[in-house]
């Protein structure tokens, strides 16, 4: 039930035409070891960027995003450490549980104590970060062989988990345009006081969406354990804001309401390509944050600006 | 969810009831919504015996701190009728409907539905007892489309939690043929006109399971032809044995249709009749009470010289060619319904924004005017309708009330603090202000109390035109009457005052000149002399079209 408008169409827009003028433009861009390499980096941003996207439709933020991240990468490097037992099973369920438990907390510190979100989840952000460096203090453990190679299968020069997590993140999209969780997303950030009198329980639709995103950085912190075989207690920071730009980009309006699981994944891929081609110009990596400090902000000035929108005043 | 929250299965409990009459619909209550009635089931074995009220209060009291908003209100109705319940604004008729729907919780008394007791319902819960509440603030999104918002809270899911959308946009197309509306689903909802928004929203409670439906002030802001629309459905509803409790402070619209009429004033019940249309007097002199000419003060003097005049001023797209003049010693209020120009026009004249073209006078001296800053220095003082704009809450009673006087009250840019004291005890006692003291936080005050800080701000700065728009809403009726002798006292002094008032009431008591507004444009203007509630109301419904100049 999505309809089109600047949010909806522009990153969409934004991805296409930046995949082209990449391709065409800078020379390596379209090899398929930077292909490869592109959807391979690009894979965390994009689970975080659609978690955190959950929450900020529901007028909310998970700052949270980034620590949870570590979290998970903390938990497998611990519990997939033979001298533990060694279990990659057991790594993966403590990993749903810990990411079940902060979306809970999250959302309930908000939803029962009315703790603004970006409080809350900034906490929480503190508390996890003290977690990981107690369990973790320097980078170490050991990530199982079997769970390194599962996450690093290539499809060609294509890369599995890229496509798994794409495939996902859009059943996810359809799942939020068109069902009733979704809806009720929608009519929460939009208004939660009409939404509460058409019948909506406000608190389960948060709790919810809290869930969503930390199990989706979760997956995250799992996907960057694979690559790094190891459990860093740091990994995580730079998803917690990364996040947020990403579904910015893509269209989601930081008031609530407005915005698709689709635009954030068009956003996650247009930050990731941004990154990707400055790379290859060999661009020094300050410069690499002005570009995505500038290109954040006028993307949020062609979705927010009204251009000359005429408002009807007179009553019709 | 329950499965009742899917049209699906309300069409199945319909079914049931066909087949084996009323009783079994209890059975399709789900039991959650059971479990948090108190005394158990809502089902009651009076039901059979015929003399159970579909709705009774008992004694329903409900106190806000130290206000009492309802004393003891009994009420009964009977299923197919059509009840009204009657008041001015303040009389307690939306807290009474916030009960009802569990917002708000009694601190006495008991509601009963079909003889069960509710207690602290959840909208999920009233529907399934056939109970509808269409509130007076609007439940429809404007970010969703018309399908979206007409299934939102009762969606018809398949697998998964998936939407079932065909089933959401038959079922729409289904009421809106029964009523001969028309919704386009996919149109967002932003682009309904209110009347029908509000039809949206009744259509989307009419399930088949209704048996009462509650309806909050629905009219408040619609054109005639729109409320024209909406008792026919109201009529086809109660034709098929729907009760209707119709709150509303305006009798003859619903004249003819109603059953019975409840009045309240004051938090109280102050009569019930049982035919409206023999009636219509008493009603209007129950509503007011008798202390009508208390509530409004009236000029102590004639109208002086012209203070403040705006001549053929215009905002593009707004409001175009007004011409309005405020004399020493008058109240000019400016009526209206929502987006017609009144309260626009009040802004402007406060520079929130300047008009775009037309000239602005005070003292006869054309003064330029940019912005508020601008209307201020020029001895002009306004207060926005929202009180969370004109209060600093969290500051104190005091520097609330020296805020529009800093300057005056301050040496080399410091606030001469026992100064600032010594005026704001003299206006806390000038308008009975109730506070514990003048440090007390401006949020631990009353609306009506808080509404009397930003009032005496200006009186404190000496202002000579005040521009306010809606200044007593939300304000119990105590608090009303004061805050008009204040007006009425700050005009008598020689200065003027203009609000813009969405309440008609309040505009015909208190405004010694009205100007009406229809479409942006001075619809009539009348004076104290021959004028009448429904003059006023013809003009902002556009039924009457005269060029007003004052």
């Amino acid at each position: 039930m999505t309809r089109f408008n600047r949010r909806t169409v522009g990153p969409i827009v934004l991805v296409v035409v930046g995949a082209l003028l990449a391709y065409f433009l800078v020379p390596r861009f379209g090899t398929h070891i930077n292909i490869g390499y592109f959807l391979l980096q690009s894979v965390p941003l994009l689970l975080t960027a659609v978690g955190q996207t959950l929450v900020i439709i529901t007028a909310g933020i998970d700052l949270s995003v980034g620590a949870c991240v570590t979290l998970a990468g903390v938990i497998a490097s611990l519990v997939m450490d033979p001298a533990n037992g060694g279990s990659v099973l057991l790594a993966l369920a403590a990993c749903v549980g810990a990411a079940v438990a902060v979306g809970l907390v999250n959302g309930l510190l908000i939803v029962r104590f009315n703790l603004p979100p970006f409080l809350a989840t900034l906490g929480m952000t503190f508390f996890l970060a003290g977690i990981n460096l107690y369990l973790r203090p320097v980078p170490g453990g050991h990530i199982a062989r079997s769970f390194q190679d599962a996450a690093a299968t290539r499809w060609d020069y294509i890369p599995a988990t890229s496509v798994l997590t794409l495939l996902l993140l859009s059943l996810i999209a359809v799942y939020v345009d068109r069902s009733r969780f979704g809806l009720r997303l929608r009519a929460v950030g939009w208004n939660e006081r009409s939404a509460r009198l058409a019948g909506v329980s406000i608190g389960e639709i948060k709790v919810t969406a809290y869930i969503g995103s930390a199990l989706l950085a979760s997956a995250a912190g799992l996907f960057i354990a694979s690559r790094t075989g190891s459990g860093d207690p740091l990994v995580g920071n730079a998803y917690q804001l990364s996040s947020i730009s990403a579904a910015v980009l893509g269209g989601v309006d930081l008031f609530g309401g407005r915005g698709t699981v689709w635009g954030a994944i068009a956003g996650a891929l247009v930050l990731a390509m941004i990154g990707n081609v400055l790379n290859l110009l060999g661009v020094v990596a300050y410069w690499q944050w002005i570009v995505q400090g500038l290109i954040l902000l006028l993307a949020v000035a062609l979705y927010a600006v009204d251009f000359g929108h005429r408002r009807s005043a007179q009553p019709a | 969810m329950t499965a009742s929250d899917n049209f699906g299965a309300s069409r199945v409990e319909q079914s049931a009831r066909d087949r084996h009459g009323t009783l079994d619909v209890h059975e399709a209550v789900p039991p959650a919504a059971s479990e948090r009635t108190a005394a158990g089931s809502p089902l009651n074995a009076n039901i059979a015996a015929g003399d159970v009220p579909l709705l009774e209060l008992r004694d329903i009291t409900k106190a806000f701190g130290a206000t009492l908003a309802l004393r003891e209100i009994n009420l009964k109705l009977d299923p197919g009728r059509f009840h009204a319940l009657l008041g001015e604004n303040g009389a307690g008729k939306s807290t009474l409907i916030k009960i009802l729907a569990g917002i708000h919780r009694q601190s006495h008394g008991e509601v009963l539905f079909e003889g069960g007791r509710i207690d602290a319902p959840t909208p999920a819960m009233l529907r399934s007892l056939g109970l509808h509440i269409v509130h007076q603030d609007s439940s429809i999104l404007p970010g969703l489309t018309i399908a979206q918002n007409f299934a939102l809270g009762q969606e018809p899911t398949g697998a998964l939690g998936f939407i079932r959308r065909r089933s959401v946009r038959e079922e729409l197309a289904a009421r809106a043929k029964r009523f001969r509306v028309q919704f386009d689903p996919d149109v967002p909802a932003e682009r309904l006109k209110i009347g029908d928004r509000k039809i949206l929203e009744i259509l989307k409670v009419l399930d088949e399971k209704q048996k009462l439906l509650v309806l909050d002030e629905p009219t408040a802001s619609f054109t005639t032809e729109e409320t024209r629309r909406l008792l026919a459905i109201l009529s086809e509803l109660k034709a098929h044995g729907t009760a209707i409790l119709y709150v509303t402070h305006r009798l003859e619209e619903i004249e003819g249709m109603v059953d019975r009429v409840t009045v309240l004033r004051d938090g109280a019940k102050v009569g019930e009749l049982a035919n409206a249309e023999a009636a219509q007097e008493r009603v209007v002199s129950l509503m007011v009470g008798r202390d009508l000419g208390k509530m409004y003060p009236h000029p102590a003097a004639p109208l002086g010289e012209t203070l403040m005049s705006a001549i053929a001023i215009r905002r593009s797209g707004v409001f175009d060619d007004v011409t309005l003049t405020v004399r020493r010693g008058e109240i000019v209020a400016l009526v209206g319904l929502a987006g017609h120009g009144s309260f626009e026009v009040a802004r402007s004249l406060a520079g929130l924004p300047p008009p775009d073209a037309g000239e602005i006078r005070v003292d006869g001296k054309p003064i330029r005017l940019r912005s508020l800053r601008d209307a201020l220095a020029s001895g002009i003082g306004f207060l926005a309708e929202d009180r969370a704009d004109t209060i600093l809450r969290v500051r104190t009673v005091r520097e609330n009330l020296a805020l529009g006087a800093l300057e005056m009250w301050s040496r080399m840019g410091f606030v001469d603090t026992r100064r600032e004291a010594d005026e704001a005890n003299r206006l806390i006692k000038a308008l009975s202000v109730r506070c514990r003291s003048p440090t007390a936080l401006a949020e631990s005050l009353s609306g009506g109390n808080q509404q009397k800080l930003a009032l005496g701000r200006w009186l404190a700065a000496e202002r000579r035109v005040l521009v306010l728009l809606d200044p007593t809403a939300g304000i119990d009726v105590g608090a009303r009457a004061e805050i008009y002798k204040h007006l009425r006292n700050f005009a008598d002094t020689g200065r003027g005052v203009i609000i813009a008032t969405s309440d008609l009431a309040e505009a015909l008591g208190l405004g010694d000149t009205i100007v009406a507004f229809y479409r942006g444009r001075q619809a009539a203007t009348f004076t104290r002399v021959n004028r009448s509630e429904e003059d006023v109301l013809a003009a902002i419904t556009g039924q009457r079209t005269e060029r007003g100049a004052a």
